[in-house]
């Protein structure tokens, strides 16, 4: 159970509407992570998570399994429950 | 993964190797990172150890997000990850969810000077050679004006408040892996204790630290701003030790 209320794509408004529809764009699909949702009651927050996540993950030649071994390893030893 | 991040993986190359050592050294002593600890993944990897430092970072802030607000999982909730045929369904689940995304590269469009411009602007004051280096990665001073904005323009938190958080934070930070995963006395106050729990064990936050930031007069937005904040101080200890740049363009003193 999340610790804080969110503002789920289907009630969004606004800008926060907007910024749902740039998650589209950016990951080529309408999956919507749990850990971009959880910033929607500020859209400009919404909006840093997902450029944030474009940057580390997708931006630069860098092979993507490499980055995917960090993102693991790093979950794995934080126990993230995520 | 298990045998990768326990480094008894046979056929692990020198580079997964590389990224699991300082992976693993990030988690356990941050407080005791330097750039050389970043030199043998650069010896290996050259300038894309960089894309590697900010996946790094990027992780620690998402995980504390996640574990601090407690965000559900995508697929399937921990207990049932406990249950082999069910975990291998889950991971099944999850690839046919990751299919459907766009996982192609993208180019680094920035450039140095125009990254360096902007964080100049956000701070107000020259910059000179200590943005230098990240020189080969410009994507990276894009990542940290990204978190001066968070910190800056869009958190409901005084700057009294973002200070203080940066200081337990960097108070909290481990120095041993047992400060990463023994067990200790926590502060008292609220917010003090979920910028402890947070940067050493986030995953262990309770409801009932949540309801005590809400008795301290937080809201939800409230909470999510130090979510962020200590998610943010947190990569930041990491990015600056590495990297080698002033803590002070983050930290507030």
């Amino acid at each position: 159970m999340r610790h804080i209320a969110t503002v789920p794509r289907a009630q969004a408004t606004g800008e926060t509407a907007e910024v749902y529809a740039e998650l589209r764009r950016m990951s080529g699909s309408g999956l919507v992570a749990q850990v971009v949702q959880v910033f929607s009651l500020r859209a400009s927050s919404m909006r840093r998570m997902i450029r944030s996540w474009e940057l580390a993950m997708w931006v630069g030649g860098a092979p993507r399994v490499n980055r995917e071994l960090i993102a693991a390893a790093v979950a794995r030893l934080e126990h993230c429950h995520y | 993964m298990a045998p990768l991040v326990s480094g008894v993986a046979g056929d692990a190359t020198p580079l997964e190797r590389a990224l699991v050592d300082l992976v693993r050294r990030a988690h356990d002593a941050p407080a005791l990172l330097t750039p050389a600890d970043l030199e043998p993944l650069h010896a290996i990897a050259g300038d894309d150890a960089l894309d590697y430092l900010l996946v790094l970072c990027a992780f620690h802030f998402i995980t504390r997000i996640a574990d601090l607000l407690a965000v559900p999982p995508e697929v399937l909730p921990p207990a049932l990850r406990r249950v082999e045929m069910v975990r291998r369904i889950g991971v099944w689940m999850t690839s046919l969810l990751l299919r459907r995304m766009d996982l192609a590269s993208r180019p680094d469009r920035a450039s140095f000077d125009d990254a360096r411009a902007r964080i100049e602007a956000l701070l107000g004051r020259p910059l000179g050679q200590a943005l230098e280096p990240l020189r080969a990665r410009p994507k990276v001073i894009e990542s940290i004006g990204l978190v001066l904005e968070e910190r800056d323009r869009a958190s409901s938190l005084d700057r009294a408040t973002l200070a203080h958080v940066h200081r337990t934070v960097e108070a909290a930070l481990p120095r041993s892996a047992e400060d990463a995963t023994g067990f200790h006395a926590r502060p008292a106050d609220p917010v003090d204790g979920f910028a402890f729990v947070g940067t050493r064990y986030a995953q262990r936050t309770t409801p009932e630290s949540i309801a005590a930031l809400r008795r301290a007069g937080y809201d939800d937005l409230g909470i999510l701003d130090l979510a962020i904040a200590v998610a943010d101080a947190n990569q930041w200890a990491r990015m600056f030790r590495l990297a080698g740049l002033p803590p002070s363009l983050f930290l507030l003193a």
